[in-house]
């Protein structure tokens, strides 16, 4: 067993030098994620859903998405079902933030400032945000059923901590990415660096 | 049609030669290069067209694109979309559609399926035909095509609908129709055709501007090979010539859609053919006013040079009139100037050829040969304008008497005083004075009768009896003129001159200074002349007798004396009087025979009767030329001897004016007759002019007081104081006197009153034959007795 356990933590140590990972129930999965060119992909979503489907349940959560020079930031958000999202204008200039997404639909009207309330996200799926005055104003969220996610940094790294034992529907997305749904594959828990190489769309 | 001369021929030749070559020259240029030009004007033409086509496409899709964005951007719109509310998307799409004119709308999901569409065809959730056109839309904001559906051609624009990324594309449709093509046809200026084929299939005319006929060829061109350069495209007649451009291709799916832009080349060939018309018509206009002008300049210059050619005919013609000149100032002008400076030398070279030709040197008159050229001319105007002319012709009398006198200086000087009268008292321009020769005078009258000329005759004779002033003294003289008149005196100069002659002698003859010539005067002549034969024969056959007349001698000496006259007895008729015969004989020089047979008869007689004892002495007239005839005195020496006669026993009678003709000669003679023995006697004393220094000179021995002072000399004091003077005058000089013309008593009582020594008259006795004197010398009572 300890020969077991030895081989194991020597193979994780191989695979993962910089990927901290505890000893126990829980492991941290790392996603590698790259362009057709094999360039980094920044601000890719990566997400796993259990495959027995046991997600811890839901604390209420926020998150922000400002405008700033017509610009929302974060260009990529990606947040648990039921997170409620402010969207406060930082520039001199109004906004009509408004979404078509079938995950979230809806509309603020042009504002000024902090909205007095912020937007529940309360389906999974992707949400596209524009601003109705602004075009080239655009932004995604990610909303998903679980609290395993994370973001591609300048890297192509992201890094799902913490997950429990088990296998793993790991979905990644970009927004650069050609094919209409996410990228999926099902992992066990403390797999290896998964490298992802996405269809890009140049 | 006009006639031109040589000159003119060149130059207008020339000058139409020349436009035609330019014409031609210019003609062949304008066809040539026009035409290429014209052709790259197409080319240009049509590259032009082509950018503006393009442009106007573009600028076609943008708008349609903004149209399209315009829809795809509206919020509501995105709603229904991102709903999928159909019916509202559908309604949407009609509006806008309606709104800018598109004849074509569909919305195409991200599906690629057209999720609504206004054509009649549904085609809902059918799968949107030109997918690539989605993906460029995506990429690139907007795609556009050109298509055909459903027969039509349609200007395609896809743009997408954005929220904020791609949830469906908006496509907007314009149908490219005849009004289409006719709009991009008038913008372009060319002809636009638009042409579709699906994969291999035939060429198919989807909408065209060409006329229909045009049309066909077009695709049969293209079927045959599309190229991308301009080509030549030929469509039958002249009409369908066009540069040919495909300019836009456009290929989707199997379809492959072609803009073809046309530019006709007769369209633009036209105006090079109106112009080539239009320069071949100036040609032909420039040749006709190049004809008219250059005939015109031709004319400035030949014109001229054919007038100065026909002044200089005219120069050698002799008529030196002015040359009429055009003052110009060209070669013409100074060639039209050196001819008149060339004439004016000829003329006056002429002149003076004529002046030393025609002109007497002495007083500058006409001489006898311009006196003879202008008669002729006069003769022959006279004739054609069916004039009269009268001739003077004036003699001075004794001219050689004043040129004796006063030398010939000095009757230089009379002549020329003469002939300034003369040119005085004619007026009229055309009239003529003329010197014919020594003392002769003619005066040319054209247009003038007998009359006129008469009295003209008379004028001159009057004018010249004023004495002329030379060397200080007064000058006297006399002249004779003769009148004759065309055509009564004759038509040619020569019988007139003749006649005139004539004329001047008859006046000069009978004394009455002027005669108009008589036919009669000529028949006198003719007359003369046979007179002349037969006075040859007369003197030859012994027709001339003597006649004597007897002279008394009145202061008692008894002398006897006989004045010896030669009478003719001519077979024919008669008796004929001396004075028919003597002066003819005198002018014809005839009367030295005469007078040598009348000396060799009175010798003769003499001699006869003074060897019968009648101691008569015989006077025996001399005229000028026997004084003149050097041959006298021998002759009259071997008469002497022959006849056995002394000279004393004769006496010559010479008149005054004998002398004086010729003081010279005469003098000698008489000199010599004078030492001979001869008796020497002035005959007619006191007619002549004969000064008394002549007689002082003249050894003479007696003088014969003319008959006409004689027989007056009773009745007038003046006669009667002549005829005492002159015996004074001659007894005062040793001469003896005898008086002439003795008719009466009274006449010879006076004569014996005072002084004079002879007497001879009618009174005494008539001439009478030598028997009848012998007769007289035994009878009559004037011999015996002494009254």
């Amino acid at each position: 067993m300890m020969q077991f356990l030895f081989r194991r933590i020597a193979t994780f140590a191989w695979c993962a030098a910089s990927v901290l990972a505890l000893p126990g129930s829980a492991a941290t999965l790392n996603v590698e994620l790259r362009d057709s060119n094999g360039a980094p992909l920044v601000d890719g979503v990566v997400y796993a859903l259990p495959r027995s489907g046991k997600v811890p349940a839901f604390q209420e959560a926020s998150a922000t998405i400002d405008q700033i020079q017509r610009q929302f930031v974060p260009l990529v958000s990606v947040i648990r079902t039921g997170t409620a999202v402010h969207f406060p204008n930082k520039d001199n200039i109004r906004h009509q933030v408004y979404s078509f997404s079938p995950a979230k639909t809806f509309e603020l009207k042009l504002y000024s400032g902090r909205p007095a309330k912020p937007v529940i996200f309360d389906k999974a799926g992707l949400v596209v945000l524009g601003c109705n005055i602004h075009d080239q104003m655009i932004a995604y969220v990610q909303v998903v059923d679980t609290p395993w996610f994370g973001k591609t940094d300048a890297s192509g790294m992201a890094h799902l901590e913490n997950l429990p034992d088990g296998e793993y529907e790991v979905h990644a997305w970009h927004y650069r990415q050609a094919a209409k749904g996410d990228f999926v594959r099902i992992l066990r828990s403390g797999s290896p660096l998964l490298k992802i190489r996405l269809d890009t769309k140049p | 049609m006009l006639k031109l001369r040589p000159l003119e021929n060149h130059i207008v030749l020339f000058f139409v030669f020349l436009l035609a070559a330019l014409g031609v020259a210019n003609w062949i240029t304008l066809e040539t290069v026009g035409a290429s030009s014209a052709r790259q004007n197409v080319a240009d033409q049509l590259k032009i067209g082509d950018r503006i086509f393009h442009h106007s496409v573009t600028q076609n899709v943008i708008q349609l694109t903004q149209g399209a964005r315009v829809l795809a951007a509206d919020f509501a719109f995105r709603q229904a979309i991102a709903t999928g509310d159909r019916g509202t998307i559908t309604s949407a799409l009609t509006n806008h559609g309606a709104r800018i004119d598109a004849q074509l709308m569909m919305l195409v999901n991200t599906e690629q399926k057209i999720i609504a569409d206004t054509l009649q065809t549904r085609r809902i959730d059918l799968p949107f035909f030109l997918p690539h056109l989605l993906g460029e839309a995506e990429r690139q904001g907007q795609s556009s095509a050109i298509a055909t559906l459903d027969g039509r051609l349609y200007q395609l624009v896809v743009v997408p609908v954005l929220a904020p990324i791609p949830i469906a594309w908006v496509v907007m449709g314009f149908a490219i129709d005849e009004k289409t093509v006719q709009g991009l046809s008038s913008l372009t200026g060319l002809q636009v055709s638009f042409l579709s084929r699906h994969g291999e299939g035939l060429w198919k005319m989807c909408a065209s501007s060409l006329p229909a006929s045009h049309q066909q060829p077009l695709i049969q061109a293209i079927g045959n090979g599309t190229a991308i350069l301009p080509f030549s495209l030929k469509s039958g007649d002249e009409s369908g010539d066009y540069l040919t451009l495909v300019a836009r291709q456009s290929t989707h799916n199997e379809e492959v859609v072609i803009a073809v832009l046309q530019k006709s080349e007769r369209e633009a060939i036209a105006p090079i053919h109106d112009m080539v018309r239009n320069a071949l018509l100036l040609s032909l206009l420039g040749i006709a006013i190049a004809m008219i002008g250059s005939v015109a300049i031709a004319r400035t210059i030949a014109r001229p040079v054919a007038d100065l050619a026909g002044a200089a005919r005219r120069i050698e013609g002799g008529d030196y009139a002015p040359i009429p000149i055009t003052p110009r100032k060209d070669e013409i002008g100074d060639l039209a100037v050196a001819l008149d400076h060339m004439r004016e030398g000829i003329a006056s070279r002429e002149a003076r050829i004529t002046e030393l030709a025609y002109r007497d040197s002495l007083t500058h008159l006409p001489n006898r040969l311009l006196f003879n050229d202008r008669l002729q001319q006069a003769i022959a105007i006279a004739s054609r304008r069916n004039q009269t002319l009268a001739i003077l012709l004036l003699n001075l009398d004794r001219f050689r008497l004043v040129n004796d006198a006063l030398g010939h200086a000095n009757g230089d000087i009379l002549l020329r005083e003469v002939a300034s009268r003369l040119q005085r008292t004619i007026r009229r321009k055309a009239d003529t004075v003329a010197r014919l020769g020594g003392d002769e005078f003619a005066m040319l009258l054209p247009d003038e009768s007998a009359n006129i000329a008469s009295m003209l005759a008379g004028r001159l004779l009057q004018d010249l009896e004023q004495p002329f002033a030379i060397a200080n003294q007064p000058v006297d003289v006399r002249a004779s003129i003769g009148v004759v008149t065309y055509p009564l005196h004759g038509d040619t100069p020569t019988l007139l001159l003749r006649h005139a002659d004539i004329a001047l002698s008859m006046a000069k003859r009978n004394n009455t200074g002027h005669a108009v010539f008589d036919p009669r005067f000529e028949e006198n002549n003719i007359e003369r002349l046979s007179l002349m034969g037969e006075l040859r024969t007369a003197v030859e056959q012994d027709q001339l007798v003597m006649h004597y007349q007897p002279k008394i001698d009145i202061t008692g000496t008894g002398s006897l004396h006989a004045e010896a006259l030669v009478r003719w007895q001519h077979p024919q008729r008669g008796f004929v009087p001396p004075f028919e015969f003597i002066p003819f004989a005198e002018q014809t020089g005839y009367i030295k025979a005469i007078t040598l047979w009348v000396l060799d008869r009175c010798l003769a007689q003499c001699g006869q009767w003074r060897q019968a004892g009648r101691m008569v002495s015989l006077s025996v007239n001399l005229s000028t030329r026997d004084l003149l005839n050097p041959e006298l005195a021998t002759r009259l020496k071997g008469m002497l001897e022959t006849h056995r006669c002394q000279a004393e026993w004769f006496t010559l009678e010479i008149t005054e004016s004998a002398i004086i003709d010729d003081p010279h000669h005469a003098l000698a003679n008489l000199d010599q007759l004078h030492q001979m023995g001869f008796h020497l006697s002035i005959d007619d004393f006191g007619t002549g002019y004969s000064s008394l220094s002549y007689l002082k000179r003249l050894p003479v021995d007696e003088l014969k007081i003319d008959k006409s002072f004689v027989m007056g000399m009773v009745h007038h004091a003046d006669d009667h104081t002549i005829v005492r003077s002159t015996i004074d005058l001659a007894h005062n000089m040793g001469l003896r006197v005898v008086a002439e013309g003795v008719e009466t008593r009274e006449i010879l009582d006076a004569l014996r009153s005072l002084g004079c020594d002879v007497a001879q008259g009618y009174l005494i006795s008539k001439p009478v034959s030598d028997q009848d004197f012998e007769r007289w010398m035994e009878e009559s009572p004037w011999r015996t007795h002494t009254v």
